[in-house]
């Protein structure tokens, strides 16, 4: 199916995890692709992408034979962002497709939260987010076409103890997304969320989240936190994969998806069933 | 005196945002039901189109917190300002029941043509903001025993808003802090609401970038040849189920001061309407 063909998609976060899977498939499926990923640590996040990761990334589609601009930029830099839609237009013409998917993680109780927990996590889930989203605004609505998706999460659906920078954030994205949506809905533009659970990637897999699942344990292994994931979902999945999301935002970025703008797409093994709305 | 006959006798009450508008009403209620406030506001420069609080609004304040309340300019974007602010509001009320997070303030723009410091305005206080109060709060509400906070988002935070992406995202994101810390916080017998007003007649009104919102509709098709607060106040009359202009100011005090007055820890991490009917387009 090269059901994005000649399409350019802006990819962030696209070094690995989710991103990645992003990139690769929309190049299977005919796109031109702008992968862009800061390709550094952040010290209070888990482990991010290395510069050698997203240049993989870009071999891999390059490799299927997708045209590739590879972009290190700052999501939380509004200036970086409308930079990367510049190289993008200057390179590609048009932006079709913007993947806001650049997050991070780190976790604690609000009482306890370093400056940098609460800000880095806010700031790039978030402020990030809005700032790719600005940035590609006044080119999709002058094109009057294009899709925006963003990556919220489950626990913006709900409270998250031990995670209130990042439900904050994701909370946020998805009132963003929902104005956003409204604001470009007479161009044709759809702005959409993505709302997965658990999704198997460092961000899951990594000694800070399982001690938050097994605090009891001094070093949880992924055997021992498998079951703890799973009681947060009915269908009792511990954590999706990669493909699980991509197929549900590569939907809202189809055009099969053009009536639907404004949603928060939840990918939870029917964790949202519990959420009221 | 409060409209609804509550009395807070000696609770120790912390009212950002609080010498103006929803704040400063909050404020005047609490004080007026007995209870000791301290009211923080006078921010820093922002490109606003309505003024920020001053030295006069805070004058205003400490006549009415009187003596036994506590009156600072602190600007809540800065955590450092924050940092010193909070111990000595505690220390000036003798310890601390009740934070009121009230401070905010709003812009107009679409996500296309706003300003990054359009963003970063509303966002570092809205949200940023409330985080670094209600962080440096948790020890001395901890210390009460009986700890209550309340968040004032907006009812932008229930629904996406034209012209307002950064305060939806802002008070969306009010709200899933709020919830979040309702869990960790019950433990230490602290109750966490969040009380979101539709447009009130405050002087966050008076502002004709916001009234051109508002006469485009809620899906911003409408022309709109100049801003006009009687042509806003018609639209809001149009969108509102109640038919009435703005969302009573009292009546949002009224359910701050129902969340602080409930005794237990029923009603942590609620989310209440006070919005001119509009609740009744929510989903949940």
């Amino acid at each position: 199916m090269r059901n994005f063909e000649g399409r350019t998609a802006v990819v962030t976060g696209a070094a690995k995890g989710q991103g990645r899977s992003h990139a690769i498939a929309l190049a299977q499926r005919g796109a031109n692709l702008v992968l862009v990923d800061i390709a550094a640590q952040i010290p209070c996040a888990s482990r991010m992408a290395t510069p050698e990761e997203l240049d993989e990334t870009a071999r891999i589609v390059e490799s299927l034979g997708a045209p590739c601009l590879t972009l290190k930029a700052d999501t939380r830099s509004p200036e970086q962002m409308r930079d990367v839609v510049a190289a993008t237009v200057e390179r590609f013409g048009r932006v079709d497709v913007l993947l806001a998917n650049a997050g991070i993680a780190a976790f604690g109780p609000v009482r306890e939260m370093a400056d940098d927990v609460w800000r880095d996590v806010v700031d790039v889930n978030l402020g990030g987010v809005a700032a790719s989203i600005r940035a590609v605004a006044p080119v999709m609505a002058a094109q009057r076409s294009g899709r925006i998706v963003a990556t919220a999460s489950s626990v913006g659906r709900e409270g998250g103890p031990n995670n209130a920078n990042y439900a904050a954030s994701k909370w946020g994205v998805i009132g963003l997304v929902k104005s956003v949506a409204i604001e470009l809905a007479p161009y044709g533009v759809t702005v959409n969320a993505f709302s997965p659970m658990s999704v198997s990637t460092d961000m899951c897999h990594n000694d800070l989240t399982y001690g938050l699942f097994r605090p009891d344990l001094e070093a949880p292994t992924t055997d021992d936190v498998r079951a703890t994931f799973a009681t947060l979902n009915p269908m009792a999945v511990p954590w999706i994969e990669v493909g699980d999301a991509t197929e549900a935002v590569l939907f809202l970025a189809s055009d099969e998806a053009r009536y639907i703008t404004g949603t928060a797409l939840d990918v939870a093994g029917g964790w949202n069933a519990f959420h009221s709305a | 005196m409060n409209g609804n006959s509550m009395t807070f006798d000696g609770r120790r009450v912390l009212v950002t945002g609080g010498a103006r508008g929803l704040g400063a009403a909050i404020a005047a209620s609490f004080a007026g039901a007995g209870a000791r406030v301290a009211v923080w506001d006078a921010p820093g420069a922002m490109a606003l189109d309505y003024p920020l609080s001053g030295a006069a609004e805070l004058d205003a304040a400490r006549a009415v917190v009187g003596p036994t309340g506590h009156v600072a300019a602190v600007d809540v974007r800065d955590v450092a300002q924050v940092r010193v602010a909070l111990p000595a509001a505690v220390a000036a009320l003798g310890g601390l029941d009740v934070v009121v997070c009230a401070a905010g303030v709003r812009t107009a723009a679409t996500a296309a043509t706003m300003s990054d410091a359009a963003w970063d305005d509303v966002v570092d206080t809205n949200l940023h903001g409330t985080f670094h109060v209600l962080r440096e709060a948790l020890g001395p509400l901890g210390d009460s025993g009986r700890g209550r906070i309340v968040v004032i988002a907006a009812e932008e935070g229930r629904r996406g808003a034209f012209g307002l992406s950064h305060y939806a995202a802002a008070a969306w994101a009010q709200i899933g802090l709020a919830k979040s810390l309702a869990h960790e916080v019950a433990e230490q017998g602290t109750a966490v609401g969040v009380v979101c007003p539709g447009v009130m007649d405050t002087a966050m009104s008076a502002d004709p970038s916001y009234w051109a919102v508002l006469q485009a509709g809620r899906d911003g098709s409408l022309a709109v040849t100049a801003p006009d607060r009687g042509a806003a106040e018609h639209a809001l009359r149009v969108r509102h189920p109640s038919s009435a202009t703005y969302a009573d100011v009292g009546a949002v005090v009224r359910a701050v001061e129902q969340l602080v007055a409930e005794p237990g820890l029923d009603r942590t991490g609620a989310v209440v309407d006070v919005s001119a009917g509009l609740a009744a387009t929510n989903t949940a």
